[in-house]
């Protein structure tokens, strides 16, 4: 007969607790605003807090932890709206920030892109989440149109970074929810609704791996669907709950009309659909397959992936679901993209980096182009830098562009001349080095 | 006779990249191609054969005139100039004719309607930026088959191809203008290319056809002839300038120097021997250096060959190859590189025959050099004209089918 110790018992579950946390982080104004409400409905688990450099903000928050960024440089003053600013003060607190968000499974973070500190802080706290091994994901609120073009333009930029750095990036616009309201809605009704359609899809979310019910959803498979590097793009959520009989329909008809979906068309653009069920009793396998036709009819290539689960709180009536769609991924020349933990590539990559290195320089001051890359090498490159795809900004390199060779392109007395080129190839610059040949 | 004839004086004048040239030959009854004086200036105002410095080029022309009329003691009047550059384009147009006669033969009247819709509907790349240099008159087609001219075969249409070669305007009228303000009479201007192929090809090569190629300093002409007529003409901003500024950017020379080396000690075909051994030489300063000379070889060789491959591609993309009994014929100074017809042999494929201007009475052995091929072309060309007016010996001098349907006009 085996014993089990009680102790080490107790000491197992203890190790499997730690390993399964989740932080929701809230970050600058309205990523506090957010967590702070979502706080009053604290699931068993989550740890919220929130981050902001105002003192003012941060004294809004009652419900949960808070801590001050940047208090040295800003003393107790926001950013003014600057990302560079905020980005500067992440920079500068880089370890805290790791520290803060290194020792979770899964982080959630929540920011504005309108303002200065959540669209400059969040994406570097991913970065490093994400370096941490932690999963991550991003929510951001796109600011209202009427609120100027400076803020949405600054907004793009930040969910360019965020996109790349964070694992899954949900970005939700204002402008979607403002459009489906009434008229006569004010700031706060929209708010409120926003709010509490993230609360519901934070809390589905965590609940579907906390409390594993009839379909499992685990981190693992979310990482293994959402974890890629290439080819990233911003997801959209939806949450919608019905009772009754006929709640699948009405499920159906609310994500069919629902702003964040763009009625449904984000739906069938679809590349992966990820539909979260929360219910208790009613929820039987067959409202399951019933919404899985539903969306397969609509979108007939998407990947759907479903999750149950039936927490013990929960109104015994009421079906509620998270729907998590993501643009399909465009991978290059149909190469099975390279997973982001995977070391296969990243070898391959600096085996040319290291030829490159070692390759002696030849004594003419005219040297042969470096060797071409792959394209997936490319990607992995592009993949790697903080900043990829969108606009052209300062400091950054476009890895499709290639290396600029260094050689001194000189076409010595045909300097002033009119260049000549033939196929595309300027003729004028001396034969044996546009062939690479080297003299020795 | 009342009056004895008088004697006329044609002119050739090549204003080239590295030197300027004139040949003044005698045309008369007796003698119908004599040259009797050549001055020569360097060119400093032209490059890749474009002039970009006008004082200096009108300077230069005056110098090497007032040296050939002093030579020839004659003073020269019409003038026919030599145009390059890499301006120079050239197309096709075809003039189709339905013929009229009951029994289906062609008639001459027929041969000038088809010339005349072939001159009437010119190429869609002529416009008013454009000059045409040569409308050049192939051989005409009955229903689609060429037309063997003795045969007088029956038919129903009548097609004439019309080869044009054309330049940008304001280009070609530079250094007519510059003639121009030497009183000088520039009546024909010429693309270097057609005159090289006059001086070097008889009528017996010209009917067999090849390939002309002059590697001039800062431009390459080329030039294939096929069934006595010009097929396809071009000319490429690359020349002997390049390589020499590919030898002062490889082994760091002055660019003075890599003339001199590239002059006395140039070889087209990297020397086997040549490996790891030096070239001494001499700099301005007196000082005495050497280079690799497989070095030295390899980035010439890499050069011309690539000037050679060009030319075989470019005739490829329009459906020309060079057929066995057919060659190539070099001139221009690059003709004077060693081992340069093999070189042109390897890549064409192709026989390479070796520069000879034996075939042309009234030019002494001095002259009968690479270099010399264009102006004495050019001077032969403005001959013909002469004889064409008056009806001297030399009218039909290079019988190219007549080459232009403007002139047939005239006449």
């Amino acid at each position: 007969m085996i014993e089990i110790n009680p102790e080490s018992q107790v000491s197992s579950n203890n190790v499997f607790e730690d390993k399964l946390n989740a932080l929701v982080l809230g970050v600058g104004g309205a990523g506090g605003k957010i967590v702070n409400t979502l706080s009053l409905s604290a699931c068993e688990g989550l740890e919220y807090i929130v981050l902001d450099s105002d003192v003012q903000s941060l004294r809004q928050v009652t419900h949960c932890e808070t801590r001050q960024i940047g208090k040295k440089i800003l003393r107790g003053f926001g950013t003014g709206a600057s990302r560079e600013v905020a980005q500067s003060i992440a920079e500068a607190e880089k370890d805290e920030l790791r520290k803060l968000v290194g020792r979770y499974s899964l982080l959630y973070l929540i920011a504005g892109f309108g303002g200065g500190l959540g669209g400059g802080v969040a994406p570097v706290i991913a970065e490093l989440a994400a370096e941490e091994g932690v999963f991550v994901i991003a929510i951001s609120i796109f600011p209202f149109f009427c609120e100027g073009t400076d803020r949405s333009m600054r907004a793009t930029r930040s969910q360019d970074e965020m996109t790349a750095n964070a694992h899954l990036h949900i970005s939700l616009p204002n402008e979607l929810l403002a459009s489906q309201a009434n008229e006569n809605a004010n700031f706060v009704e929209l708010y409120e609704s926003s709010n509490r359609m993230i609360s519901d899809a934070v809390e589905g979310l965590w609940l579907s791996f906390f409390c594993p019910g009839p379909l499992a959803l685990d981190l693992g498979l979310l990482r293994s669907t959402f974890g890629f590097r290439e080819g990233k793009c911003m997801g959209t959520l939806a949450v919608a709950s019905a009772t009754g009989d006929s709640r699948v329909e009405s499920l159906w008809e609310t994500l069919l009309a629902h702003p964040w979906l763009k009625k449904g068309s984000l739906l069938r653009s679809a590349g992966t659909v990820l539909a979260l069920f929360i219910g208790k009793d009613g929820f039987s396998l067959g409202d399951a397959e019933a919404f899985q036709r539903r969306i397969a009819s609509e979108n007939p290539g998407a990947k759907i992936m479903l999750g149950a689960c039936t927490p013990a709180e929960f109104n015994s009536d009421e079906l509620r679901i998270v729907l998590i769609t993501h643009p399909r991924r465009t991978v290059r020349n149909e190469e099975k993209p390279a997973p982001f933990y995977g070391d296969k590539e990243l070898v391959s990559l600096n085996e040319v980096s290291r030829e490159m290195l070692e390759k002696k320089r030849p004594p003419t001051r005219n040297v042969p182009p470096p060797p071409a890359l792959t394209n997936s090498q490319i990607d992995l490159l592009k993949s790697q830098m903080p900043y990829s795809g969108g606009r052209s900004k300062r400091g950054y390199n476009d890895p499709n562009q290639g290396f600029l060779d260094l050689k001194i392109t000189s076409v010595g007395r045909f300097d002033q001349c009119e260049k000549t080129y033939y196929k595309n190839q300027p003729i004028d610059v001396p034969t044996y080095s546009r062939l690479g040949y080297i003299l020795d | 006779m009342l009056f004895k004839k008088r004697k006329q004086y044609a002119t050739g004048i090549e204003i080239g990249t590295s030197k300027i040239c004139v040949v003044i030959a005698e045309v008369s009854e007796k003698c119908p191609f004599k040259v009797l004086g050549v001055g020569q200036s360097v060119s400093s105002g032209v490059r890749k054969g474009v002039i970009f410095n006008t004082e200096a080029t009108i300077a230069e022309v005056r110098a090497a005139v007032a040296d050939a009329e002093n030579l020839a003691n004659v003073s020269i009047g019409e003038v026919c100039v030599g145009i390059t550059g890499g301006h120079i384009k050239s197309a096709f147009s075809v003039g189709e004719h339905m013929l009229e006669s009951a029994d289906g033969r062609v008639t001459e009247e027929d041969r000038e309607d088809a010339l005349k819709n072939a001159i009437e509907c010119p190429p869609k790349e002529i416009s008013e930026s454009v000059l045409v240099l040569h409308r050049i008159k192939q051989q005409p087609l009955l229903d689609g088959q060429l037309e063997e001219p003795g045969l007088n075969a029956r038919g129903r249409i009548l097609t004439q191809p019309l080869y044009w070669i054309y330049g940008n305007r304001n280009q070609i009228w530079e250094p007519i203008k510059i003639l121009q303000d030497l009183c000088l009479e520039p009546k024909y201007p010429v693309f270097n290319g057609f005159a090289a192929s006059i001086a070097l090809m008889d009528a017996e090569q010209r009917k067999k056809g090849g390939l002309i190629i002059d590697l001039g300093a800062g431009t390459t002409e080329f030039a294939f002839t096929h069934g006595g007529c010009i097929r396809y003409a071009g000319s490429l901003s690359i020349g002997g300038d390049h390589v020499s500024n590919d030898l002062a950017l490889g082994l760091k020379l002055e660019i003075g120097v890599a003339e001199n080396l590239k002059t006395f000690h140039g070889r087209a075909i990297c020397d086997p021997q040549a490996k790891n051994a030096l070239l001494p030489f001499k700099t301005p300063n007196g000082e005495n250096k050497s280079v690799r000379f497989d070095h030295f070889q390899i980035i010439m060789e890499l050069r011309l060959k690539e000037i050679f491959q060009i030319i075989r591609e470019t005739l490829a993309e329009a459906g020309l190859q060079l057929g066995p009994d057919q060659g190539v014929m070099l001139c221009g100074g690059g003709a004077c590189i060693q081992m340069i017809s093999s070189l042109a042999s390897s890549v064409f494929q192709a026989q390479s025959w070796p520069f000879c201007l034996n075939h042309l009475d009234g030019i002494c052995d001095s002259l009968k050099k690479p270099e010399f091929a264009t102006p004495i072309g050019l001077a032969r060309y403005c001959a013909s004209k002469m004889s064409r007016k008056t009806g001297g010996p030399l009218a039909n001098v290079f019988s190219l089918k007549g080459l232009t349907g403007k002139r047939k006009e005239r006449e």
